[in-house]
């Protein structure tokens, strides 16, 4: 589903991502772990394009030009942030609504003229907004503002919207962090059950737990290389993922 | 030459109302003063300051002195009517195309 | 009517509150129909009690032309984002191609190019500044603004027969051959027209514009990340904003039959700015209470006629602290407190619709 080759990311003098390559098949999990600064968030904002960075991607068999966030959701990867980012003014619903594959009469033209099937359209998208909402458990907040979100909640909000695109592939950043450990457990329920759906899902993150429980693979960055990829029990016991953390 | 109505945007730490009475000063002989003015030499500021990027006050003096010079050329050699347009027309461009500045300085709204 | 009448028939949880939006997100609601209907109403009983008087009648009409150019600086800045100091300069666009063009072609017509080529000029200012930052932006818009009133001033199109750009003997709008002659035929036509103003408006209020635009404004980059093009969606705004600022510039034209470059410099623009901001910047009824509020303020102070800016400082000032969300947003909070006080206490947790 996704092909990330030789991915190289600079700022200024420092190489953050030194030539990392990484597949993705349909369905899979991929855990990508790392000490901090092992450049495992510059590797996801790389692929999705929000940083300048240099190597090829291909998303479902086409490939995507780098550099271009826009064709980069079209091509089917959504992404969650490290802190949840949800826009306080408008409502969960909504903002869900937001992302989707198709944006056709959502312009001026389809709010005037076309105004019927943009019609059409909403009460579609507000279908779909709401069944990713009931996915996550949030269906009942459905037409409040998302300021009034807590933290977790807002979390499964970004979940909900990256869901609704019906994407080929979910980039998750961090999405664990802040949560304790009951939380993560529903998470990692949640994101067990997305990916059975035929999502590809690639996870940045500390906790080895629930990784090890979720994914069927974990890919390890030291440095800005990868240095280990492999099946949980196996990466967790390798010596050189051991001292690149106690290196820390 | 005009380019002394071109006003000099402060660098840090400089006193504003000082830095306006001196301006002001500056101004009075070459510009009749009344009340409303304040705007367009006010926007020449900005300009000056955009194009020799903020926070350089050799930068921003340059920018003045280029502003003014635009208008005198573009006066002398295209129009003495339009004479006024030609520094704004830089100014426009210059946000559109290098919103930086010339010399450097804050980046653009790269999204 | 509507598509949005029909129900979806998937049978839903917390389907009551979505009724009233037919399955849709609460700002489909239909309540900013009745929300124009109630405004009209109030302006026409509140002016057609004065058609007698003509100076009334005039700051009326004033008032309803800055409404239409505080709406377009709603859609431009508060949607939009952008800081459109443009925007008195649009209405200078809108005002001298109307009166050169309706000698030989009629109001109607000369109206129609007139916005065409606001449109125009706005999209390309729009591209042009796409990349610009905030405040970068607003000098760039300003930049135009003083090249636009120098033009108005020195192209011999413009400049007039006494030339300085000031025209006058303007026809008065009329409309398949009836004309709006007097100042209160004019004060009816400029009603109908904010009408329409206000209609369109809501159009786009109730379509997903709206939240594109809201989003992209709160954060550009997660925006893109989930496909929405951020610079498309302000542009569009700022299109449609300058362009209803080039309508005012129209209607201006019309109903006071001279114009003058003086008229549309920036200090205008920062006057309609003031408008939105004291009527309430996050809604575009805001812009309409605030150029009534500002317009009809000076008529006020007549009899302190000799203390009038201080006063009108200290009310402008008081209307600041007092009303920090502007005029609309201080009745929105009376309304949730008659509300609440009704109920018993109980709060309704209902979000206030932009």
């Amino acid at each position: 589903m996704l092909e990330a080759t030789d991915i190289r990311v600079r700022f200024g003098g420092n190489t953050a991502v030194d030539g990392v390559s990484l597949r993705l098949g349909r369905g899979e999990v991929v855990g990508l772990v790392g000490p901090n600064g092992s450049g495992k968030t510059s590797f996801l904002n790389a692929i999705c394009g929000i940083v300048p960075a240099t190597g090829s991607l291909t998303l479902r068999g086409v490939p995507v030009p780098m550099g271009r966030p826009l064709k980069v959701r079209a091509a089917g990867l959504s992404r969650t942030f490290q802190t949840p980012q949800v826009f306080d003014d408008l409502t969960c619903v909504e903002n869900v609504m937001l992302s989707g594959e198709r944006f056709r009469r959502t312009g001026f033209l389809g709010a005037t003229l076309g105004r019927r099937r943009m019609l059409r359209d909403e009460h579609e998208r507000t279908e779909r907004a709401r069944r990713a909402l009931a996915t996550v458990g949030l269906d009942g907040m459905w037409d409040r503002p998302a300021k009034g979100l807590a933290y977790g909640q807002a979390r499964y909000l970004e979940i909900a919207r990256a869901l609704a695109g019906e994407p080929a592939v979910i980039a998750l950043d961090e999405p664990s962090a802040g949560l304790n450990a009951e939380e993560t457990n529903r998470l990692a329920e949640l994101l067990r059950s997305v990916s059975e759906q035929g999502v590809s899902l690639l996870i940045v993150d500390h906790k080895i737990e629930y990784l090890s429980r979720i994914c069927d693979r974990i890919d390890v960055l030291e440095l800005g290389r990868l240095i280990a990829s492999g099946p949980p029990e196996r990466v967790f016991q390798d010596p050189a993922v051991i001292e690149a953390y106690l290196g820390t | 030459m005009t380019a002394i109505r071109a006003l000099h945007p402060l660098p840090a730490g400089t006193d504003p109302a000082a830095a306006a009475g001196l301006a002001g000063t500056l101004l009075g002989p070459v510009a009749a003063l009344t009340p409303e003015m304040g705007l367009s030499p006010m926007l020449f500021a900005f300009g000056a300051a955009i194009i020799g990027g903020f926070g350089r006050f050799g930068g921003v003096v340059a920018g003045a002195v280029l502003l003014g010079l635009v208008e005198q050329f573009g006066g002398g050699y295209i129009s003495t009517n339009w004479r006024e347009v030609f520094p704004f027309a830089a100014m426009l461009l210059i946000i559109a195309f290098r919103p930086e500045g010339l010399f450097g300085g804050e980046a653009r709204a790269r999204l | 009517m509507l598509a949005s009448d029909r129900r979806t028939g998937t049978a839903a949880p917390g389907r009551r509150r979505a009724a009233a939006a037919g399955g849709l997100p609460p700002v489909y609601g239909r309540r900013h129909y009745l929300t124009v209907a109630v405004v009209l109403a109030v302006i026409a009983l509140a002016g057609a009690g004065n058609t007698g008087n003509m100076y009334q009648i005039s700051v009326f009409n004033t008032a309803l032309t800055a409404s239409v150019a505080t709406v377009g600086l709603y859609f431009a800045y508060q949607l939009g984002g952008m800081f459109a100091f443009s925007q008195a300069a649009f209405m200078g666009i809108g005002a001298y191609t109307s009166a050169i063009l309706t000698p030989e072609h009629g109001f109607v017509f000369a109206a129609g190019v007139a916005l065409i080529i606001a449109a125009v000029l706005a999209y390309l200012l729009a591209f042009l500044l796409r990349d610009a930052k905030h405040m970068y932006f607003a000098i760039g818009a300003m930049a135009f603004a003083e090249i636009a009133v120098l033009v108005f001033r020195n192209w011999e199109v413009t400049a007039g027969p006494t030339g300085g750009g000031m025209l006058y003997g303007i026809a008065p709008p009329s409309v398949a051959g009836y004309e709006f002659a007097t100042s209160g035929q004019i004060f009816w036509f400029l009603l109908a027209v904010l009408g329409v103003v206000l209609l369109l408006s809501v159009l786009l209020e109730r379509s997903p514009l709206r939240r594109h635009a809201l989003a992209v404004k709160a954060i550009p980059q997660v925006s893109e990340s989930n496909g929405i093009d951020p610079r498309r969606s302000a542009m569009t705004l700022f299109t449609y904003g300058s362009t209803l600022g080039a309508l005012a510039g129209v209607l201006q034209a019309h109903s006071l039959g001279t114009i003058a470059p003086e008229a549309f410099e920036v200090g205008v623009a920062i006057n309609l700015y003031l408008m939105l901001l004291l009527g309430g910047v996050g809604s575009m009824w805001g812009g309409v209470a605030g150029a009534f509020f500002l317009t009809w303020l000076p008529e006020f102070l007549r009899p302190v006629k000799e203390y009038e800016t201080v006063v009108y400082s200290l009310l402008l000032l008081a209307t600041i602290v007092l009303f920090p969300n502007g005029i609309v947003g201080g009745v929105a909070w009376l309304a949730e407190k008659v509300r609440h006080r009704r109920r018993g206490g109980r709060s309704s947790g209902v979000t206030t619709h932009a």
